[in-house]
């Protein structure tokens, strides 16, 4: 009787080896993939985006609001110093007009 | 095990919080990053905590737990609150099958690689988090099952090389652009 030593790994072992070992990580992370995809993330129309977007809508909306109405109360405050100024010019204006009128009489 | 080996796996732990030590010096010279940067930050460290705790809890339970802390500091700052719950609801059905299927006490891949796929795929549509994230969790979870097939310090030291990288292009990737002197 011969006796064998131990058989040489043969290609089907290998095989096993690099699914196990690689395989079954590489699978387990494009399962996630989908499942995080199909069924965790938020989907590209579905009711939570269509909300998200409607939420950020109406906060743009308000905060530009905001902004146009800040705008303009800017603008009529710059109006009304205009309006004043020009009215302390004109008085300043008659004003000396009128005291150079009165010298004139003396 | 090599002579410097020691000096080396205090620097692998330690390392950890070089991102959040880096925004914090970024703030202090007036550039603060956003708070998905901080939030990167603070899971990149989630790794120094486990580290820590390494020191009284059985290491490999601290190895196989933590990825899932770190997918989940970033959910709760990433997504919305039904998309966040049922990731956290996953998370727990991964944990309960790596448990029963093996328990915990080698280097685990199935939870990682669970955790670390859901912490890239969150992170994806943010263009700018994507070099690190690919790096520290993508190259790095390669390198796990590297270390995973074989166990050694070989095997660990290109695991903690990748991560080492993977904080260096978080900090390159938050570095403030700098201007050209005429």
């Amino acid at each position: 009787m011969i006796l064998q030593g131990a058989p040489e790994p043969v290609l089907f072992d290998v095989f096993v080896a690099l699914i196990k070992f690689v395989g079954a990580p590489a699978a387990t992370a494009f399962g996630f993939i989908w499942l995080m995809r199909k069924a965790i993330l938020p989907k590209a129309n579905g009711k939570e985006r269509r909300d998200a977007l409607e939420h950020l809508d109406l906060t743009l909306t308000e905060h530009f609001d905001q902004l146009r109405r800040d705008l303009t109360t800017t603008i009529e405050r710059q109006q009304q110093l205009s309006r004043d100024d020009m009215r302390n010019a004109l008085g300043t204006l008659i004003l000396e007009q009128e005291l150079g009128r009165l010298r004139g009489q003396k | 095990m090599p002579a410097s080996l020691p000096v080396v796996v205090e620097v692998a732990h330690h390392m950890s919080l070089l991102p959040l030590v880096w925004l914090g010096v970024l703030a202090y010279y007036r550039q603060s990053q956003t708070a998905t940067w901080w939030a990167l930050a603070l899971v990149l460290s989630v790794s120094w905590i486990a580290d820590t705790a390494a020191h009284w809890v059985d290491p490999w339970l601290v190895s196989t737990t933590y990825p899932l802390v770190q997918a989940l500091v970033l959910a709760f700052v990433l997504l919305p609150s039904p998309a966040l719950w049922r990731f956290v609801a996953a998370l727990a059905v991964t944990a309960g099958i790596a448990v029963a299927l093996g328990g915990i006490g080698r280097p685990d891949v199935f939870v990682r690689t669970v955790a670390w796929t859901g912490l890239v795929i969150m992170a994806w549509p943010h263009r700018q988090l994507r070099a690190p994230m690919a790096v520290t969790f993508g190259v790095g979870w390669l390198a796990w099952i590297a270390y995973s097939i074989v166990p050694g310090w070989v095997t660990w030291g290109a695991y903690q090389g990748v991560r080492a990288l993977g904080l260096g292009v978080f900090c390159w990737a938050t570095a403030p652009q700098l201007a050209r002197a005429r």
